[in-house]
């Protein structure tokens, strides 16, 4: 920047000047060589006067008296050619290449390398990887694990209360939980709209709903319910399934008594 | 080949001033060419140019083993590359060959003769000092008094040509 600022004011102060004819003839030491063509690459005016003496130098070249060659020249130098085969072609050393090619020549041995290290890493931390710890990946299916697995989990049978049905169901619940699992046999499905209610009535106590569920279909159901509060309860007990929305005194579609 | 080998052997023979020896620098280089045409960066400087830099210094290499000084000029693949630098203006043109002889010659005489050591002769500032016995200095800034006034023929192509309608493309 500085030597490019001195030639633009002219003060030609850049030091490097006074040599650039003795490196255009190759006049100067290695190392001032090298030094200059560093130099070149930072000092756009200095490299444009090289540029000059570049093309004077060719042209000295040229001037000299022009002499044809010897007659069997190109043969000679093709004879030397076959003995002497070129390099395979597309072999670029790393020496040869510059710029992109020098770097993706140079790092991409290296690139290779953590490339294959990363697989095998990877590949290590696969087979010793330990195998996740089994159980219900559903959290429903968890709870109605919890409830069924209760040793204090109280089991009613519900049997039909009206006359010729043979539906059933199996409540299943425990004190303190706010989940029961109920499961039905040849229970009418619902109708559109239209649960069914589960009830209980402790003794001296008024009948209370606990939850309410949806039959799809007539066959088996089995569903986890959610109660209207924790389950508490103590002594006789009895447990209807009405259709939701029924009185508190309509007729029970299913009934049965347990003593908690 | 054919295009370049007269060039290539006139430069040689020039510096060499022996055939034999010439003929065998001139096939070298053909030979470097040949084989190392990879190498070789259009962006950074005409052919001819590298061409021409590679039969210099390899006569000049010459020259002075045959001499048995010792020393050699620069003359690495690579330092051949690095001498050459991009350039829009492509190599010497006809039109500024002819305008670089006439420079030559209303060179002062004393120029001349130090250009002659130094290009063709292949000669250090130090032994050109001892040739003309004048002080290294001096050598050194009529050297590049000498090359500057020469340089002018190339530094304005756009008036070379004006002048020159013959070589209008």
């Amino acid at each position: 920047m500085f030597h490019w600022l001195a030639h633009k004011l002219g003060l030609r102060s850049c030091p490097q000047c006074e040599t650039l004819v003795d490196y255009a003839l190759d006049g100067l030491p290695q190392g001032q060589q090298d030094g200059v063509r560093k130099h070149l690459d930072d000092c756009p005016p200095c490299r444009e006067q090289v540029r000059d003496f570049f093309q004077v130098r060719e042209g000295l070249a040229l001037c000299s008296k022009q002499v044809d060659a010897p007659q069997d020249f190109n043969g000679k130098v093709l004879a030397r050619l076959k003995q002497d085969p070129p390099p395979p072609a597309g072999l670029l050393l790393p020496g040869r290449a510059t710029g992109w090619p020098r770097f993706w020549l140079m790092a991409g041995p290296v690139f290779a390398l953590m490339s294959v290290m990363m697989t095998v890493v990877a590949a290590a931390a696969l087979l010793t990887r330990q195998p996740a710890a089994p159980g219900p990946s559903n959290p429903l299916a968890a709870m109605s694990a919890a409830v069924l697995g209760d040793p204090k989990a109280s089991r009613v049978s519900l049997t039909s209360a009206l006359p010729g049905s043979d539906a059933g169901a199996d409540l299943v619940l425990c004190k303190g939980m706010d989940h029961a699992v109920i499961q039905c046999r040849h229970l009418q499905a619902s109708a559109p709209g239209q649960n069914y209610a589960v009830w209980v009535q402790l003794a001296g106590q008024p009948p209370k709903r606990l939850a309410r569920f949806v039959v799809d279909g007539p066959g088996s159901c089995c569903h986890l319910l959610s109660l209207e509060g924790a389950f508490q309860g103590q002594g006789p007990a009895r447990f209807m399934v009405k259709p939701e929305g029924a009185a508190v005194t309509g007729p029970d579609l299913l009934k049965g008594s347990v003593d908690l | 080949m054919t295009r370049w080998s007269r060039p290539v052997y006139s430069l040689a023979l020039r510096i060499l001033r022996n055939p034999e020896l010439a003929e065998e620098v001139s096939q070298d280089v053909f030979l470097k060419v040949w084989k190392h045409a990879a190498v070789f960066q259009e962006q950074r400087g005409a052919f001819s140019s590298w061409v021409l830099t590679m039969t210099h210094h390899g006569s000049i290499d010459a020259l002075r083993r045959a001499k048995a000084r010792g020393s050699q000029v620069t003359s690495t693949l690579d330092n051949i590359v690095a001498a050459t630098l991009p350039s829009p203006r492509g190599g010497v043109t006809p039109w500024q060959r002819l305008k670089l002889e006439q420079a030559l010659e209303t060179l002062p005489e004393k120029q001349r003769q130090v250009v002659e050591l130094a290009y063709f002769g292949g000669h250090t500032r130090e032994e050109m000092a001892q040739i003309l016995a004048e002080p290294v200095g001096t050598v050194k800034t009529r050297l590049r008094d000498a090359i500057q006034r020469l340089a002018v023929v190339f530094q304005d192509p756009e008036q070379a040509l004006d002048e020159a309608p013959e070589f209008r493309p």
